[in-house]
């Protein structure tokens, strides 16, 4: 047991080493990643300094904030109320669906609203959709087990003392389950944000976001401190995510 | 109120995600002149995707093994975690420790089938910890105890009644990795720099440089199928065993 502890905690630095090294770089005061030229924050200042990331950075929160909102929202009510093994099949099919399908389907359904009812939804519109389109299911069947932690009981007990449905969610199933909601929430927020194919499907080349700006320079096999720098910031919903899911999970058991 | 709100949900989970599949078979059904991957590029796809469910789930039997009979919480949410940081992210940070790699040791990654291998095993490990840890956890001591009883020292306890008592837990992380690998697009585009072609880089180009939606939509369904087929199997596999 002695060596597999220390073998597991060798994978655990494994794992991080790689996120690790590019936090670190977007600090270094070196073009070069193998070149540490000191501590400085030049590559933030010049990352704050470029519109092209600001408005990048706006529009995958924008997007990632009302996506996560209404999944969240609308995943906690299927949860709640839609508990038969079909429907959760339906939404368990959608999160284990390989990504560059899901992507190109939607692409396809866009494509042809855009050539037979001339409406055009390549843009921002296309890629809300999307995200929301496989956040859904995510936050369907993120929610499903807290919800059947809230006992039955409860609920029948609040309605015979003369809660309304609505209320009875509200002041009863809701105050249960709110720190599975803000995990569901992060977790629905982190996937949005960092997602890169479903956006570049559904966008228009005028809509740009956060992965698709990191993707250019990905793509290319290119190293630059201001996009480590990106990188970095970008790590912040995962981690928030990661923790308060961790946090949530607890209380639970 | 609730059930009609939920019920609209629904109907959007089933409207924004399974419809657009008819789409596609709006197009399969346009026909045309239909351009199939090549036979290497399927091997390639193939093999990186069996390597890579091989390596990870070797990587996280032990670990799993671990968390499951002593870790703490604290371990679990460690190896758990990268889940949360994109796909994308992952493959720049590699990107980078690839170029640093080269520069000490010489060891070229960055456009290899070993520097996608890594990326794909660095991508799908909390998945195989999660699938593994499950199947293992549910294990009970009895079988154990009773092979020890009878004589078995611990590594033939561990082989021959532990093992095979989780190998569906296993399967299950094979078949569940193996998929993701299979239609896997941006780490062969990031870490295999194009040279690595796999059926996800062919789905995507097909796409986006040959606007060709036919052979797109043929490969994207038959993916989407294997897809489905293989949970509906999964699934099965792991009620099964945990009656």
């Amino acid at each position: 047991m002695r060596v597999l502890r220390i073998y597991t905690w060798a994978l655990i630095a494994a794992m991080y080493v790689p996120i690790g090294v590019v936090v670190v770089l977007s600090f270094n005061n070196s073009k070069l990643p193998y070149v540490w030229g000191g501590f400085t924050l030049r590559w933030y200042q010049a990352l704050f300094g470029w519109d092209l990331a600001w408005q990048a950075v706006l529009n995958s929160t924008v997007i990632a904030l009302g996506v996560a909102l209404l999944s969240t929202l609308l995943g906690l009510f299927m949860a709640y109320t839609l508990r038969g093994d079909r429907y959760i099949a339906f939404s368990q099919g959608a999160v284990v669906m390989p990504e560059v399908s899901e992507a190109l389907a939607f692409a396809a359904a866009l494509s042809l609203l855009k050539d037979y009812a001339n409406v055009n939804l390549f843009g921002p519109v296309g890629v809300f959709l999307a995200h929301l389109a496989y956040t859904l299911p995510m936050a369907h069947v993120l929610m499903a087990p807290y919800v059947s932690y809230v006992g039955r009981n409860v609920v029948e007990a609040a309605r015979i003392l003369g809660a309304s449905e609505l209320r009875t969610v509200l002041s009863v199933i809701a105050p249960i389950l709110f720190p599975a909601f803000i995990a569901t929430f992060l977790i629905v927020f982190a996937n949005s944000f960092d997602t890169y194919i479903k956006t570049a499907f559904t966008t228009s080349p005028d809509f740009i976001t956060a992965p698709i700006l990191l993707w250019n320079y990905a793509a290319r096999g290119r190293g630059d401190p201001t996009i480590y720098a990106l990188a970095s910031l970008m790590l912040i919903p995962s981690i928030a995510a990661a923790v308060i899911y961790f946090r949530a999970v607890k209380r639970y058991s | 109120m609730i059930k009609k709100v939920a019920l609209v949900a629904f109907a959007a989970v089933v409207l924004l995600f399974y419809v657009p599949f008819l789409a596609l078979g709006y197009y399969m059904s346009g026909g045309g002149v239909l351009k199939l991957p090549s036979m290497s590029m399927l091997a390639t796809t193939f093999m990186l995707a069996l390597v890579t469910a091989a390596i990870a789930i070797a990587l996280a039997y032990p670990a799993a093994y671990y968390l499951a009979k002593r870790g703490n919480e604290l371990e679990f949410a460690l190896l758990i975690a990268p889940l949360w940081v994109g796909t994308l992210l992952k493959a720049y940070s590699l990107l980078v420790v690839f170029s640093v790699v080269e520069r000490i040791t010489g060891i070229v990654l960055w456009g290899t089938a070993l520097g996608v291998v890594v990326g794909m095993v660095y991508e799908y490990f909390p998945y195989a910890v999660l699938t593994l840890y499950a199947a293992i956890e549910k294990l009970s001591e009895t079988p154990t105890q009773a092979a020890r009883v009878l004589g078995a020292s611990r590594a033939q306890a561990f082989l021959r009644v532990e093992l095979p008592l989780t190998m569906p837990g296993v399967v299950a992380a094979f078949i569940l990795i193996f998929l993701f690998a299979v239609g896997e697009v941006i780490m062969p585009a990031v870490l295999g720099a194009w040279k690595v072609y796999t059926v996800g880089s062919y789905i995507w180009d097909l796409y986006f440089k040959a606007r060709d939606f036919l052979s797109g939509s043929v490969l994207s369904m038959l993916l989407a199928a294997l897809s489905l087929l293989a949970t509906y199997v999964v699934v099965k596999t792991i009620r099964s065993f945990s009656i």
